[in-house]
């Protein structure tokens, strides 16, 4: 194993204390100690038999705490997928001090990690503590961790900031007595943007915040959605919820969900199934709970929201110009910085600032993995250029949202020091790929070896470009974690006979355009996999009108020229 | 016990893998209380004695030494068991992916 790195032995945080996570009460800080207290007394009472496996799973489990093919595995909260350079340093020492070496980044802007030993978990407990951190609500049938915009705070296009309501959900949500055992797990997605970055519909509840002619916040509020083996797309049931009553509101959505969701069959015990069956009833039943809650009792005090905002306040942007000299000559004088500067650089609300994506899609790499080395590389970037910031994305990358645009050469060299720049954001190798077979104990096929081979078959940049935007997204079973109905080309790894095969859909969505993929035909074996979606990319490639993307011709053209090519027999 | 070949009777040859409790690492039944690091070392039970294998890989659980125990259908190729099912054969060699960074494999 590598060296022990002392946590308190760790450098002081290096960035400005006004680096926008949210920072911890004493609340906070107190029920995460009592939790570390009484879940490393069930540990050690399990180690010492007192407790039986029956009775240490569900205990095991709300604290992120899951049994893989090959190992536990530890799934760590990352609230709203945002992390300060310290906590990423911190995570990097777990990841070296107490598993292999590396961490997951998943779709729901978490980390895992694969082979952590039960008797280690007390300890990483502590060490996330120190760090403001833990795993608790990333299992079990609770409100999960709410995803948001990997963007936010930062985005031109943003109306409002979604973090700080991501924060009052966390607040509100977090070991909510009524709402610790759903009928199933629940998950949150919040924008406060009008381009969609958080797939809103494949979530039980989508929020949009927005603003109203007089400025006024409020929320347009979707339910229902979700993937798996039933897959739906949530349907708008609100336009309008006003600020004060926003927690009201999803309290009655949530209340009605617990009183009528299936407990009995675990397959229609998510709440788009209810969703689905009642329809506008639905929405009916919401504003009826809505209208009998005392709202004095629920209401969203502006001061509360004034509070929690101030830790989400601009960091200090100095002021400069868009475009400084310093960065055009370096996109000028430098062809690679320049190809990846287009595909990873995003413009900012701030002039003179933008907003990298760091790819963890490395060309022939495991979708969302990174070493302690990489996670130390980032957050000493984070600290250097990005007012100590990191976000998580759910299409597994990391972002440094407040970039100096003319510290972009520096950011980038740093970045590929560290193996990191990649310039595939948004191309097809930046693909979606949940664990699979190789790690997860419910998949019925891998898909890491899948995404790997994909990517290596079109490793040239030149024909990533010119097949332009196509988001592949694999999972290793029905569960979907993959979110392969939404991938504009999905796949889903299933057992046929004991061997391997590939289902593919065409053209799902995971934004604005939402749509779930159609299933292309019989599915494909191991092997044949990489060619079939070669086929399909050819097939577009033929097909396609000036500047129509993938998802555009698809849409177009329907599935028959894809089948056609795809089974005709030779 | 979590199996997924719990209600069928064996047809085939059987070993007996677990997770161990203390770490989750994949162990193979080897004997009565004796659980081994590779398949090499586990106990093979003809399809006939299979519930006598479910009994003692069962035991391991009772007795807290290893979790989510399971049977598993090997075949004998030069004498040693190999899972007949891809899944299995996953779970003896470990992930097909290389994950680990060079630093974590020179310093392990
Ligand atoms: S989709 Fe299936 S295989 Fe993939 S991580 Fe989820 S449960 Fe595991």
């Amino acid at each position: 194993m590598n060296a022990y790195v002392d946590v308190t032995a760790l450098p002081a945080p290096a960035y400005p204390p006004h680096a926008r996570t949210y920072r911890y009460d004493e609340v906070d800080r107190e029920f995460l100690q009592e939790r570390i207290a009484e879940f490393s007394g069930q540990v050690e009472r399990r180690l010492a038999g007192a407790l039986t496996e029956d009775e240490f799973k569900p205990l095991r489990l709300m604290n992120g705490l899951y049994l893989q093919l090959h190992a536990y595995m530890y799934r760590i909260a990352i609230p709203y997928g945002i992390l300060n350079a310290t906590q990423l340093r911190q995570l990097a020492m777990i990841a070296r001090r107490w598993d292999r070496g590396f961490g997951h980044f998943t779709t729901r802007q978490n980390i895992q990690f694969n082979w952590t030993r039960l008797e280690d978990v007390p300890d990483i407990m502590r060490a996330l503590a120190d760090v403001d951190m833990h795993a608790i609500q990333t299992s079990g049938n609770c409100i999960r961790n709410t995803t948001t915009d990997e963007y936010a705070g930062a985005s031109p296009d943003e109306v409002a900031d979604p973090r700080v309501y991501a924060e009052i959900i966390r607040q509100w949500s977090t070991l909510h007595p009524e709402f610790t055992w759903l009928p199933r797990k629940f998950k949150i997605a919040i924008t406060g943007a009008p381009h969609d970055r958080v797939a809103l519909q494949a979530h039980d509840v989508g929020v949009v915040v927005r603003k109203n002619a007089a400025g006024e916040t409020g929320f347009e509020v979707w339910a229902g959605g979700g993937l798996g083996r039933t897959p739906v797309l949530a349907r708008k049931i609100r336009d309008w919820v006003g600020e004060d009553e926003f927690l009201a509101y999803l309290e009655a959505v949530l209340r009605v969900y617990n009183a009528l969701g299936n407990r009995d069959n675990i397959y229609k015990a998510r709440i788009k199934i209810l969703v689905r069956d009642l329809g506008d009833e639905f929405a009916e039943r919401v504003e009826a709970e809505f209208a009998r809650l005392p709202k004095r009792k629920y209401r969203l005090d502006p001061e509360i929201v004034d509070q929690i905002a101030s830790h989400f306040a601009p960091p200090p942007f100095a002021a400069l110009p868009d475009n400084p000299q310093a960065y055009a000559q370096a996109l000028d004088g430098n062809a690679e910085f320049a190809a990846w500067a287009k595909q990873s650089v995003r413009a900012h609300k701030a002039p003179g600032y933008a907003s990298v994506t760091i790819s963890l899609k490395p060309i022939g790499g495991i979708p969302g993995d990174a070493s302690a080395e990489q996670m130390e590389a980032v957050a000493t970037l984070a600290e250097r250029h990005s007012f100590g910031e990191i976000r998580v994305t759910h299409v597994q990358n990391l972002v440094l949202p407040h970039v100096r645009q003319e510290d972009l050469l520096a950011v980038w060299d740093g970045l590929r020091a560290a193996g990191l720049a990649t310039p595939n954001i948004g191309l097809i190798s930046d693909i979606i790929a949940c664990p699979g077979m190789d790690y997860c104990a419910l998949a019925t096929a891998r898909s890491i070896p899948v995404a790997q081979m994909i990517s290596e078959r079109f490793a040239s940049l030149d024909r990533q470009l010119d097949i332009g935007e196509c988001f592949i997204n694999i999972s290793g079973c029905i569960n979907a974690c993959g979110h392969h109905h939404v991938g504009h080309i999905g796949i889903l790894g299933v057992d046929k006979r004991g061997a391997e095969s590939y289902q593919i859909t065409l053209g799902g969505s995971a934004t604005n355009d939402a749509a779930i993929g159609e299933l292309v035909g019989p599915g494909f074996a191991y092997d044949a996999v990489t060619d079939a979606v070669e086929t399909i990319l050819r097939t577009y490639v033929a097909h396609r009108a000036a500047g129509e993307r993938f998802v555009d011709t698809y849409r177009r053209i329907g599935l028959a020229p894809f089948k056609e090519a795809l089974y005709a027999v030779a | 016990m979590s199996s997924p070949a719990k209600a069928k009777p064996a047809t085939a040859p059987m070993v007996f893998t677990a997770n161990r409790l203390r770490d989750g690492r994949v162990v193979w039944l080897a004997g009565a209380g004796a659980w081994a690091e590779t398949i090499a070392e586990a106990h093979v039970f003809p399809p006939a004695e299979a519930a006598a294998g479910q009994a003692l890989a069962q035991a391991g659980e009772r007795a807290q030494q290893v979790v989510g125990a399971y049977g598993v259908e090997v075949a004998l190729q030069a004498g040693r068991p190999e899972p007949v099912k891809f899944r299995e054969r996953l779970r003896v060699q470990g992930p097909s992916v290389d994950a680990e960074p060079p630093a974590y494999r020179l310093a392990s």
